[in-house]
């Protein structure tokens, strides 16, 4: 250290340059202490705008009529076992998902018969899935959509599936697996996917849960 | 056989020269292409040296098909070709008449030569052929097929005059028989099945064979034209319905498999260069279990490849058979195109019968299975505006991805590593610091 400070003395060029390095060093660090705050702001604000997205009437009257576009708002999703309440908007791409959890658009409208997919971030970006691995069989999930409310009731993972642990709902796939996502004809269902391990992006960890409560169509 | 060769031969020559007549391609030439492919299923010749009147041939199943640059597509598919015409189709389009129809049909009455015994029973031959000039993509497509063909050995002794054949094989064999059963050194289980064999043999039906089809086809796209020919293969069963005392089944006494032979050619258009292939066919012979077992035969039989020597089959019984599995070639046509062919499968039946002396196994029946032959040729444009480019595909919605959405990353770790920057961030800081 001594020797360094030495030669530092002895060259300004060099005292200049190490300087320069330590305020790069310095924006660097604050950037990644501060990103995951950054997009829990951003997904905080996002929400806002799709919270009074969800209750205009222009967003009813598209609903009804399936045109949605992706990005807008969708359902209200909530599931008190792990204090979830957040709105999804249509669209499973990444810059959809920066609201924080998304419907994929190839799968039924929540409510409605067939498998319904929901993705959701399990870091970042509000982490409304963090810890849907703690879902247990029997635990309720609530669709609030602009057209109605549904209950669903989560299931066991299938037989022969990988449980992410002694739950016994939570189950975890290959990122290919899109099977997990594919209509069950007859069954009305949902399906929650997101990140496996957390912080990772290796596999996924998939909740199903089946339709247990359709509620009146709101006001 | 030789017809079958010079027709395709000629098929393929003219299509090919009719695409090169201009010559070379100079300033300004568009595009030439041509493609042919020809296929037969089957060429039989009953071969009889004892009464060479009795002597004929039969050629069944043969397709042809052609399309070339002008816009023309030919396709033609003929259940017999020789001695007579029977159940032919031809569909012809081109550019004032794009769509032409589909054509098939199937004739009952197969025709043998004038004169020739009638100890061949041909079952109903059809042919098929549609072609089509639409959208500048010149495309063939044949098809032809016999239902099936049998022997009976009872009227083509009678009808060959024969009749003192059965005696005769049975004295011949019996020493053959007993040499047999005792290199066995066993219970002599082949002596006795094939001795009762030899007086039952000629009194059923004696040669079963059925024929798949024969399929030619030129096809042109957007990016290459391609010649494929396919003789579909056959099955041959020998004495198919064995009644003879001391069978344990009724499986045919012996079974050839014929697997089908292909050949393609291809002519990229984008590259402007032509690639043949051709894909022989491979015979199975199987036996009757009992003979298998006394004879030492694997059960599943013995497979006879392209290029292989002669296999011989039953030798030293009426059934004497043998069977030639030729291989395939791939040659420059003279045009400068690519041709491929597929040789074909040979299979020499009872020879015994009708030989021209004991035990030359020449006569017989003689059937050629499975030849098919593909060729292709053409020359790049010269001067010729591009093509437009192709639309603009699509983004790939996110959906159609392979994977389900990423929701993960290292987001958790950030602030680690954010906190083992900032740390290294100080240092440094403070190293300057100390410095000044």
């Amino acid at each position: 250290m001594d020797a360094l400070i030495q030669y530092l003395r002895r060259h300004r060029w060099a005292r200049r340059s190490l300087s320069g390095a330590s305020v790069a060093l310095l924006v660097a660090a604050l950037g990644l202490l501060g990103y995951p705050f950054y997009t829990n702001l951003y997904q905080s604000r996002v929400q806002n705008r799709l919270t009074h997205q969800l209750a205009s009437p222009e967003l009813q009257q598209r609903y009804r009529n399936k045109s949605l576009q992706v990005g807008d708002s969708l359902t209200r999703i909530k599931i008190p076992k792990i204090g979830v309440d957040v709105v999804v908007v249509e669209g499973t791409s990444a810059s959809a998902l920066r609201a924080g959890a998304g419907h994929y658009p190839d799968t039924p409208l929540p409510c409605e018969d067939g498998n319904v997919g929901v993705a959701g971030h399990r870091t970042t970006y509000g982490k409304p899935f963090a810890n849907i691995d703690r879902l247990n069989p029997g635990d309720t999930i609530i669709l609030d959509t602009p057209v109605g409310s549904c209950t669903y009731q989560v299931e066991r993972a299938p037989a022969g599936r990988v449980l992410a642990n002694e739950g016994g709902a939570a189950f975890v796939v290959a990122p290919n697996d899109r099977t997990v996502v594919s209509d069950t004809p007859g069954a009305r269902s949902l399906t929650l996917t997101s990140c496996h391990p957390k912080g990772s992006a290796a596999k996924r960890i998939v909740i199903r849960a089946t339709l247990v409560k359709q509620g009146a169509t709101p006001a | 056989m030789l017809r079958i060769r010079r027709l395709a031969a000629v098929v393929g020559v003219a299509a090919l020269a009719s695409a090169f007549v201009g010559g070379p391609a100079s300033a300004d030439t568009p595009e030439v292409f041509a493609g042919s492919a020809a296929a037969r299923a089957l060429d039989v010749h009953v071969i009889n040296h004892t009464n060479p009147q009795l002597d004929f041939q039969a050629t069944l199943g043969v397709t042809e098909a052609t399309a070339d640059s002008t816009l023309k597509a030919v396709a033609k598919g003929t259940g017999e070709l020789l001695p007579q015409v029977i159940a032919s189709k031809t569909a012809s389009a081109d550019a004032s008449n794009p769509n032409a129809p589909s054509t098939n049909g199937c004739d009952k009455t197969v025709v043998l030569p004038d004169g020739a015994p009638q100890v061949l029973n041909v079952g109903i031959a059809c042919g098929k052929a549609s072609a089509s000039a639409a959208n500048n993509l010149p495309v063939a497509l044949s098809e032809a097929s016999v239902a099936g063909l049998n022997l009976d050995g009872q009227t083509a002794l009678t009808t060959l005059g024969l009749d003192g054949v059965p005696g005769q094989l049975g004295s011949t064999l019996g020493g053959a028989l007993d040499t047999v059963c005792q290199t066995l050194a066993q219970a002599c289980d082949a002596t006795t099945t094939v001795k009762t064999l030899v007086t039952e043999v000629l009194k059923t039906r004696t040669l079963d064979v059925s024929i798949a089809p024969a399929t030619s086809s030129v096809v042109t796209t957007a990016d290459a034209i391609t010649s494929t020919s396919t003789a579909a293969g056959a099955v041959v069963k020998l004495l198919p319905l064995p009644d003879a005392t001391g069978l344990v089944s009724s499986e045919p006494v012996a079974t050839i498999e014929v697997s089908s032979a292909k050949a393609t050619a291809t002519y990229d258009r984008i590259k402007g260069v032509s690639a043949a292939s051709f894909d022989p066919a491979v015979v199975r012979v199987k036996f009757n279990s009992a003979l298998s077992k006394a004879l030492n035969v694997p059960a599943d039989g013995i497979a006879v490849k392209a290029d292989a020597l002669p296999l011989g089959v039953l030798d030293a019984t009426p059934l004497a058979s043998q069977v030639i599995v030729a291989g395939g070639s791939t040659s420059d046509t003279p045009a400068g195109g690519k041709k491929a062919v597929a040789d074909g499968v040979t299979l020499k039946l009872l020879t015994m019968v009708g030989e021209s002396t004991p035990g030359a196994h020449d006569g017989g029946i003689v059937l050629s299975l499975a030849h098919a032959e593909a060729a292709v040729g053409g020359a790049a444009p010269v001067g010729v505006p591009p093509k437009a480019e192709a639309p603009i595909v699509p983004a790939v919605p996110d959906l159609a991805r392979g994977q389900l959405p990423r929701t993960g990353g290292p987001g958790p770790w950030l602030p680690v590593i954010g906190g083992a920057v900032l740390g290294l961030a100080v240092l440094v800081r403070r190293a300057v610091a100390r410095a000044h």
